[in-house]
């Protein structure tokens, strides 16, 4: 099976449009661009081109673009800032929880960019903690690449979690971390140098909420397999700030739903929420057997437990997407089976929404099947391996994955309980 | 559908403060306001309070973005000195300013036309006498009346004109007041509303093209206390058009012609204004029509009439007036049925009159299934809130093709 006509790699452009705009040019071997819009410094919108090698794009381009892809938003941010509210006094104190698995390059890079964003006013240095939650080290690489940003970034401490589970890294995390907030981010992203900010931001307007998504993009555009992932939306929720409560209009089956919060490789809590909520579900998001679904999982409970999650898109990171069609076709599978995993705890744990899911997992089934439709007529947007792979996921899911992988983590507890004992 | 419901009126202009939950009401409907423009309106449910002035301030951008959105492309085309794109304006409420010329109504004559409704009247005068900048002269056209007390309540006003009626029948009435007003701009409101203190200024201000013949206004509901009010509001849309401003040309007219102009989007009767040279050319309200005779629709026919000559008609949220929606349930009944009933025979006027074929498909096509389709979502789910007055839309509707073939009758 092969991708649509893609070819790699693409160039990432960022450019602000409240500035001179200067032109920008692909290079000699590079067939298309992301454009990423910014407009005084806060993301509007981001572009997918397919171009010729060496094209250029001038400023009226780039605003022709902007106002195509963006001149709503853009309007709503002028009135926005036009309109003038008491802001709450004083910012809460944050802690960036770093979970990383073998992966020290990639933590690395994570934590450079850390170094790098800028302070919101009023946010003192001291009230930033970072922790690297090293899950089931092999050996001292990541140790040895926390001691070397000890000193740029001031207060970041390392742990080692050796239960193996991203999950049981976050739980980690939420017993150490200090601050009010507490964002988790994946290893193998990096955040834009306004990520804080636009987090502070959010919270200002939402003092309320106690949950926190954010934009994801990509980190690069390299191979065919990153460009494919990004044109199908990617993780892109777009530009708009959105405030889920407890209904959305316009959505019935609401809760209940596959990714429309956001994605966990961005996402913050109020500290004693997740204490309150008893952390994350250890049996999701755990390798094999059970890869996926925690991010979903704890969304959901969130909102489930009467609290607001609010999406900002100048939260923003970006996200180094799988760069092989072998390994996306693999994450297709994931997120069938994370999905139906979550469907399946939320179903036996959630009485009130039993329905609700009963119509979701019957929505998602019409959805691929619609999709397949489309991929047999109209070659092109997704090749019918990676649906069925996503479908095989959902079935596998269903089919009892979740209570096998709790009853591992009992055996496992049991077992190091012995030990100890 | 919940109700009844608060409405609330917010000046943007001002720093917004914290809503709380009102009592005994099923929530707010709010209304955002830039000086005396209404920009965008949401309700907000009992659930969603109490609300922090940050949180009414996004709700606020997402209400009013279509309204300055639409101003900003406009100016931008029109290059009123605008140089950079619509979108890069980092002012976006100086679209709002009118200039540096005053306001003004000098041309404006206003017509009220009454029935019987002397309590209605005077509020309604009231809120006329406060117009500023004031119109050129204010008309009461006193149609058919029982009594002396109209006549009484106009005369209690200084330079409020009075004319005597005595055939029934709104557009009759309407015919009347052209007849005996002056101003190049005639401005129509009923009786059962209030005009705000800007509203003929507005309205003179939307003429602005010459080749703009008719303009029509935003109509608020002044209170949504009873459930017909609510129904007639939220399920049935009310007679708001909303808040973005709009354009009817010949094009447009054009392009819908075929599949039955609705041209009850242009606006309602209760807030607009054509120029007088109009009615000299293309005639004045057709008396078949309009409460009294069919029972409305003598607006929206010659909005038809207009545009098919290809005359345009703007649509203006900055004129406001505010509508007291029918209180009972069964005066909504009686109003709806009057609704389809004009509805009805303007499609059969109009295609009598220009031979269209949209308005029979509309008829014969569009609206029988439309109305089945309600029935059996009512038949399924219940004759609730909106399904409750299908009956009287049903009998309207058929009452009105028997009242155009009656008038032929008595025609011939």
């Amino acid at each position: 099976m092969t991708t649509p006509c893609i070819s790699a790699p693409w160039a990432i452009f960022d450019v602000d449009i409240a500035h001179d705009i200067h032109s920008i040019e692909t290079g000699q071997n590079q067939k298309g661009m992301g454009l990423l819009i910014r407009y005084k410094d806060k993301p509007v919108a981001f572009a997918m081109i397919p171009l010729a090698p060496g094209t250029i794009l001038h400023p009226k381009d780039i605003l022709k673009i902007a106002g195509k892809k963006a001149g709503n938003i853009m309007c709503e941010r002028h009135i926005s800032e036009e309109l003038k509210v008491p802001v709450p006094h004083g910012l809460p104190s944050l802690t960036v929880a770093i979970c990383t698995h073998n992966r020290s390059k990639r933590l690395a890079r994570c934590l450079n960019s850390l170094t790098r964003i800028h302070r919101p006013r009023g946010f003192n240095i001291s009230d930033l903690e970072i922790l690297v939650v090293d899950n089931a080290p092999p050996d001292r690489a990541t140790f040895q690449v926390a001691a070397d940003y000890q000193g740029r970034l001031p207060n970041l401490r390392y742990m080692a979690e050796h239960h193996p589970g991203l999950d049981f890294a976050r739980n980690r995390a939420i017993q150490e971390a200090s601050g009010t907030f507490l964002a988790y981010l994946d290893d193998d992203v990096t955040v834009d140098s306004h990520w804080l900010e636009g987090l502070m931001e959010a919270w200002q307007e939402n003092p309320d909420a106690t949950a926190f998504t954010g934009a994801v993009l990509p980190y690069a555009l390299d191979t065919k397999a990153q460009i494919f992932f990004e044109m199908r939306g990617g993780f892109q929720r777009g530009f708009e700030k959105i405030r889920y409560g407890q209904k959305l209009p316009g959505n019935p089956l609401y809760p209940c739903g596959s990714g429309i919060f956001g994605a966990g490789c961005n996402m913050a809590f109020k500290t004693d929420l997740l204490k309150t909520l008893g952390g994350f579900d250890e049996a999701l998001d755990r390798g094999a057997p059970l890869p996926g679904g925690g991010d979903l999982d704890i969304f959901y409970r969130v909102i489930r437990s009467g609290q607001t999650l609010v999406y900002e898109p100048g939260f923003m990171v970006f996200h180094e997407h799988r760069k092989k069609i072998q390994e996306l076709k693999h994450q297709y599978f994931t997120w069938g089976l994370g999905f139906m995993a979550f469907v399946w705890k939320s179903w036996k744990h959630d009485k009130k929404m039993k329905q609700k899911l009963v119509r979701l997992v019957d929505w998602w089934f019409k959805d691929q099947f619609k999709r397949i439709g489309y991929s047999l007529f109209k070659p092109g947007p997704l090749p019918l391996s990676f649906i069925l792979a996503e479908i095989w996921g959902g079935i596998v899911g269903l089919a009892g994955t979740y209570p096998r992988s709790q009853k591992q983590i009992r055996q496992w507890q049991t077992r190091r309980d012995n030990t100890r004992i | 559908m919940p109700f009844p419901w608060k409405i609330v009126h917010l000046n943007l202009q001002k720093s917004l403060t914290a809503l709380k939950v009102p009592e005994n009401s099923a929530g707010l409907h709010v209304i955002w306001w830039f000086g005396d423009t209404p920009l965008g309106a949401r309700y907000v449910g009992r659930e969603e309070l109490p609300l922090t002035p940050g949180r009414i301030k996004n709700m606020a951008v997402k209400a009013i973005a279509p309204s300055i959105t639409k101003r900003l492309k406009d100016q931008t085309m029109e290059g009123l000195g605008v140089h950079s794109p619509w979108f890069m304006n980092d002012t976006p409420f100086c679209v709002l300013d009118h200039g540096p010329k005053p306001l003004n109504a000098s041309q404006v004559s206003v017509v009220v036309c009454t029935r019987n409704r002397p309590h209605d009247l005077r509020t309604c005068l009231i809120s006329l006498k406060k117009l500023s900048p004031p119109p050129l002269e204010i008309v009461v056209v006193d149609n058919a009346p029982a009594s002396h007390e109209t006549r009484q309540i106009v005369s209690c006003f200084k330079d409020i004109g009075y004319v005597h009626e005595p055939r029934p029948g709104l557009s009759i009435a309407r015919n009347c007041g052209i007849k005996n007003v002056s101003g190049d701009i005639v401005a129509f409101t009923d009786d059962d509303v209030q005009v705000h203190p800007r509203w003929a200024a507005r309205i003179q201000q939307a003429f602005h093209d010459p080749d703009i013949m008719a303009v029509t206004g935003l109509v608020i509901p002044l209170c949504l206390e009873t459930e017909a009010q609510v129904i007639f509001e939220r399920e049935m849309n009310g007679l708001g058009r909303g808040f973005v401003p709009r354009t009817f040309n010949r094009a447009f007219f054009l392009s819908k012609k075929k599949y039955g102009f609705w041209v009850w989007e242009i606006g309602a009767g209760a807030n607009m204004a054509f120029r007088r040279k109009v009615f000299h050319r293309i005639g004045t309200f057709d008396t078949r029509l309009g409460a009294g005779a069919a029972g409305c629709s003598e607006d929206t026919e010659l909005w038809y009439r207009l545009l098919s000559s290809g005359a345009t008609c703007q649509y203006e949220p900055g004129a406001v007036v505010f509508h007291r929606h029918r209180a009972g349930m069964v005066e909504l009944k009686q109003q709806i049925k009057a609704y389809l009933k004009g509805h009805a025979a303007a499609l059969l006027i109009q295609f009598e009159t220009h031979r269209d074929w949209g308005n029979l498909r509309r008829l014969f096509f569009q609206l029988p299934r439309y109305y089945t389709g309600l029935l059996c979502h009512a038949c399924i789910f219940g004759f609730k809130g909106r399904y409750r007055l299908l009956f009287p839309e049903v009998t309207g509707f058929l009452s009105g093709i028997w009242f155009y073939i009656n008038q032929r009758k008595e025609g011939d």
